[in-house]
């Protein structure tokens, strides 16, 4: 086996399931919970692996479009994303008999509200900047998944 | 059969919250000492077929669903329902100073139906009309066919149909007229009840005829323990729409078999 390339590592994660609750996931040293892999109840309390791509499409977005508006010293007061995700056919992560879709993502739709006194041209340069280095938006768009981002900026 | 084998029983996903329900059912019984298995189905027509091939021992049935499986798998028993499954009634709903002000006005005007295969949606109210003599244009909304209308997607385009004038009436389950009145989803001051069917029953627990009795009577006996006055039961059925779980009966299905002969619905619908 080839040694890694340290300009292209690997993650690694350990995953540990709770005997009656969610998995915990350990990277490097940090510690998080990861519920189901979906769930439909609102009272559900753990945070699903479903919410967790969700959250982390998300994150992508938010955390890069900050990064580099630090890089760039624009003023950037903050920023924010609502992501509505889709599966092509949630019924069929139940197992419920005659579902014969699949569970896989379907789209992704993220409203991203930056405050900035910068003008629109400039934050949206930065959030397409920021899709074009996030991994998992690029992993998504690859596999085919409906991506869509709109960009409100306000004072 | 041993008496502690799960029973298992099916139930149609109109709603992906529906699986919630379920798992609390499944939970009660556990509790209980009466496991339970649960099947969960796309459609009715698979359950059905569940059901009487065997898979299923008990099927979480709609009134369609419980004809059909006396249709296809003979004699079978209804040994459950909700009470609110008991005596509903479908409403033709109008506007108020429409000039409808009885069922004979109906006559070739509009009327907005749900599902094709919804009882109270459809099948129900269109043999009132047929019943009364009375010749309408149906204008159906046939939303998500396989779940008998337990998806109200149908009937409440049907009522939007009335509001913006493309049908003279609409027919909806009384429930929803009592629960859409007090949501803002029909304003009462606007539209009004026009005429009511006769009462007819709605859901119920399926078995087929051989169903052991002692395997029923545990069956029956952990969910008619199930107390509305018990926090921990009560949530689960506030979701399910229920004070208390009542005997089955098969005398409440009359009206939608009459309308399934006359409307030809098993040839229309094989």
């Amino acid at each position: 086996m080839q040694p890694d390339d340290p300009r292209n590592p690997t993650w690694t994660l350990r995953i540990t399931a709770g005997a009656d609750g969610p998995a915990h996931a350990h990277a490097r040293g940090q510690r998080f919970d990861v519920g189901d892999p979906v769930s439909f109840d609102e009272a559900y309390p753990h945070a699903t692996a479903l919410e967790h791509v969700f959250a982390a499409a998300g994150a992508e977005l938010v955390n890069g479009v900050r990064a580099l508006a630090r890089a760039r010293r624009l003023e950037l007061d903050a920023v924010e994303a609502l992501v509505q995700g889709k599966l092509e056919d949630a019924l069929a992560q139940l197992g419920v008999v005659g579902a014969t879709g699949s569970p896989a993502i379907r789209s992704v739709h993220v409203r991203l509200y930056a405050s900035s006194t910068e003008p629109e041209p400039a934050v949206r340069e930065l959030l397409e900047l920021a899709q074009a280095r996030a991994p998992l938006w690029q992993t998504l768009q690859r596999a085919g998944v409906t991506l869509s981002v709109e960009l409100k900026v306000a004072p | 059969m041993p008496a502690d084998k799960p029973i298992v029983v099916g139930a149609v996903v109109y709603d992906p919250k529906v699986t919630v329900i379920w798992e609390i059912i499944r939970d009660f019984f556990e509790q209980h000492h009466r496991p339970i298995d649960v099947v969960l189905y796309s459609n009715y027509e698979l359950q059905v077929d569940g059901l009487a091939k065997r898979h299923l021992h008990v099927a979480w049935n709609s009134p369609l669903a419980w004809l059909d499986t006396r249709r296809r798998a003979g004699a079978c028993r209804a040994i459950a329902m909700r009470d609110t499954d008991r005596d509903r009634r479908t409403h033709l709903v109008v506007r108020k100073g429409g000039g409808i002000s009885s069922l004979k006005d109906l006559e070739g005007k509009t009327v907005a139906l749900g599902a094709r295969d919804s009882p109270q949606a459809t099948l129900i109210p269109a043999e009132m009309l047929r019943a009364e003599g009375v010749k309408v244009k149906e204008r159906r909304f046939d939303v998500l066919v396989g779940l008998h209308g337990d998806h109200v997607g149908g009937e409440l385009d049907a009522l939007r149909s009335l509001q913006i004038g493309q049908a003279q009436a609409t027919a909806m389950l009384d429930l929803n007229w009592d629960r859409w009145s007090k949501d803002g989803t029909i304003n009462p001051a606007e539209y009004q009840v026009l005429a009511s069917t006769q009462p007819f029953d709605h859901c119920n627990f399926t078995v087929l005829a051989d169903f052991p009795p002692e395997r029923e009577k545990s069956f029956l006996d952990a969910l008619f323990s199930m107390s509305y006055d018990d926090p921990k039961h009560r949530e689960m059925m506030d979701m399910e729409g229920l004070k208390a779980w009542m005997p089955g009966r098969d005398t409440g299905y009359g009206w939608l078999s009459r309308a399934v002969d006359s409307q030809e619905y098993w040839k229309n619908n094989p």
